[in-house]
């Protein structure tokens, strides 16, 4: 079955190293999402598979087959655009038939393949029109309609719903879902949306400066983030990091001290830490619970800005020497601009990071992780 | 008074601008716009009606006796077979250098490679040289290797001339036109021969059309070349043919004329139809927007 994987993929444009050493694992039928900041490699990842750009150094497996030397078109592979790149010269039909033409499949094989995938993706009352007359949505649906009729072992999305407005890009999110339920293929699908990635992925890829941070799935890469990066970037608010430092070690844990009085046992293992040694505390918004404590650490908050959202609310706030805290709470919580409220920490949910970033290892996996999706095939 | 209304109406109409203008600014561009018209147009409508005037009532404001008389005259002298060679050498060298121009372009649009910098400089370097400079050595070149009182000389000199600035204007084309669209037609299988031709060649067509429409017309009326590289009567073109009407003592002002009217004829059968129905628009829809 087809597979993909990445060996030690490296890609070099001059002297701009874009890609170090990649090496991923892709099983038959996964959803893998590669995400990170802009410039950070997504792009030329997913092109360097693709074909469209010459590896540097490394190997690419699609199946057992090796495919870096062979050209694009050959690789099984299709590729929808971030900007669609419908030729507008060409109608629909045109435009989706046009590899298995240049493949010279027989012409009724060709038709019955779009008119298939157009019934597929809701756009067979399109077919005879030129992409200049269609929507931002249905000239995404025809690029997709372009790669489905090809029938690739591998789908390549380079950021397809970038264009489009808020709403129908939820809508595509669940199509896209449901097309990757409904037909055997594997996806990969580069974004720098982390909401699309934790929604949608088997499997997410985390690209910093070119190198793989952590590869996992959602649930993983949410509760146990290899480093202060990942963990910033997964999980919306953002992770709360506060300077904090270690004030014991012990074989049940790490003691720290953190801004606002904050005093913590964590359960992670200490290894070679040393108390007075400087690290970063994560604290996610939804983790915090406001109110009343009943046992458990807890700080004081001083709120500044209150943003209801109707179901939640995010409050935004100041603890001990002005740092800022984001909490998460339920929409009803009755809490005001300028109000001091306690806020309770618990210490099995936080997390621990060196100076450099990388996060301490928990000393017992937390049972309420679950684990979806990461070795389905 | 009436003008000043048209204005404010076509105004309203394109929508660009909504606010109130002072009518005055609006009488004095139609105006002027009129005043550069008239000048660009005059010089045409009198030399088409002038050609058919008797010699005697050519420069006479108030009368006009309608004669085919020049037109007899011109066709007499040979302007058919000048037609002919125009038309032959021009069409056929528009073809050869608008291919080549076309393939060179996407070159220096789509690849990277070493010297692609100075190449692509001296190509617009070649533009630079006036043209009398080029005439003399291109001249004992082709007189070495037989090309003078050829048309293969005259297509070779004309596809060499309109080369450099049909790749400018392509390049800066092309530039408008994804490269997304390349990369698409790579992975559904396409050699770049046939990205070339298959895709990107129907999305420009607009500006190919345009490029190519400019070569003709500066092929059509060049006289330097073939002054220096025509001497036999049955090869002239048409501006050469045009020429000797001016005559040492006299000029046939009739017969000049009537050529000149007949030269621009081709030019404007050719390519009128073709600018109206492709005016851009084409790339439209294939990406963002
Ligand atoms: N053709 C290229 N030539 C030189 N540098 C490039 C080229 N393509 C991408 N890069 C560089 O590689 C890095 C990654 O780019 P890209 O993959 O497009 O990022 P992303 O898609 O994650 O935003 C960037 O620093 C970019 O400048
Ligand atoms: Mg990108």
């Amino acid at each position: 079955m087809a597979g993909l994987s990445l060996r030690g993929v490296t890609k070099q444009f001059g002297s701009v190293t874009a890609l170090t050493e990649i090496d991923l694992e892709i099983t038959h039928r996964e959803f893998v999402v590669i995400v990170g900041p802009s410039g950070c490699g997504k792009s030329t990842l997913l092109r360097v598979i693709a074909g469209l750009e010459q590896l540097s150094a490394g190997e690419i497996y699609v199946g057992d087959q090796p495919v870096h030397r062979v050209p694009a078109a050959k690789r099984g592979l299709a590729m929808v655009f971030q900007n669609y790149a419908l030729y507008p010269h060409k109608t629909v039909a045109q435009n989706m038939g046009f590899a298995l033409k240049m493949a010279k499949v027989r012409r009724d094989e060709i038709d019955r393949r779009v008119v298939e995938a157009a019934r597929i993706l809701q756009i067979e009352d399109l077919l005879e029109r030129k992409p200049r007359q269609l929507s931002g949505g249905q000239r995404q649906r025809v690029a997709i309609g372009r790669a489905i009729v090809r029938e690739p072992k591998v789908f390549l999305f380079d950021e397809p719903l970038s264009n489009l407005d808020a709403a129908l890009r939820v809508d595509m999110r669940v199509e896209l879902a449901k097309l990757h339920n409904s037909i055997d293929a594997t996806m990969i699908y580069v974004t720098h949306d982390q909401v699309e990635a934790m929604t949608m992925a088997d499997k997410i890829v985390v690209l910093r400066g070119g190198r793989a941070e952590q590869v996992g799935s959602p649930m993983d890469l949410y509760h146990r983030p290899a480093n202060a990066f990942v963990a910033g970037f997964i999980g919306s608010p953002r992770m709360n990091q506060l300077p904090a430092t270690i004030s014991a070690v012990s074989s049940s844990g790490v003691s720290i001290t953190a801004p606002g009085g904050l005093e913590l046992s964590l359960p992670v293992a200490g290894h070679d830490a040393r108390p007075g040694q400087p690290v970063t505390l994560g604290l996610r918004p939804e983790h915090l619970t406001v109110g009343p404590q009943s046992g458990g650490t807890s700080l004081d908050l001083d709120v500044y800005v209150t943003e209801p959202l109707g179901g939640e609310t995010i409050l935004y706030g100041h603890i001990g020497d002005n740092s800022t805290l984001v909490v998460k709470v339920p929409g009803g919580t009755d809490v005001g601009k300028g109000q001091r409220v306690p806020v309770g920490v618990v210490p099995a949910m936080c997390h621990l990071f060196t100076e450099d970033g990388t996060a301490f290892t928990p000393l017992h996996t937390n049972d309420k992780v679950e684990r979806i999706g990461a070795s389905s095939s | 008074m009436s003008q000043a209304q048209v204005a404010a109406h076509s105004v309203a109409l394109d929508g660009e601008i909504t606010f109130r203008r002072n009518p005055l600014i609006d009488v004095a561009v139609l105006a002027t716009t009129f005043v550069v018209w008239a000048f660009l147009i005059f010089p045409a409508v009198w030399i088409f009606l002038g050609s058919f005037k008797t010699t005697e009532t050519m420069f006479a404001a108030t009368t006009f006796s309608f004669t085919l008389d020049n037109y007899q005259t011109i066709f007499r002298a040979g302007f058919g077979r000048f037609i002919f060679n125009s038309l032959f050498i021009c069409l056929i060298a528009v073809v050869i250098s608008t291919f080549v121009s076309v393939i060179a372009s996407y070159v220096f649009s789509r690849k990277r490679f070493r010297g692609k910098r100075i190449i692509f400089g001296s190509v617009i370097l070649g533009q630079l040289f006036p043209w009398i400079i080029l005439v003399t050595p291109l001249f004992i070149m082709f007189a070495r290797i037989g090309l003078l009182n050829s048309y293969v000389g005259m297509i070779l000199s004309y596809v060499a001339i309109s080369i450099p600035f049909s790749v400018y204007l392509l390049v800066g084309y092309l530039e408008t036109v994804p490269r997304e669209l390349d990369e698409a037609a790579v992975m559904d299988g396409c050699s770049q021969f046939q990205i070339v031709w298959t895709i990107i060649f129907p999305i420009m067509l607009p500006g190919i059309v345009a490029t190519a429409t400019y070569a003709f017309l500066l092929m059509w009326t060049e006289f330097l070349f073939a002054l220096a590289f025509l001497t036999k009567t049955s090869l002239k073109t048409m501006p050469l043919g045009l020429a000797q009407f001016f005559g040492e003592q006299t000029v046939d002002w009739g017969a000049i004329m009537a050529a000149s009217a007949v030269t621009t004829l081709p030019a404007l059968i050719l390519f009128l139809p073709l600018q109206t129905k492709l005016s851009g628009g084409l790339a439209a829809g294939s990406v963002k927007g």
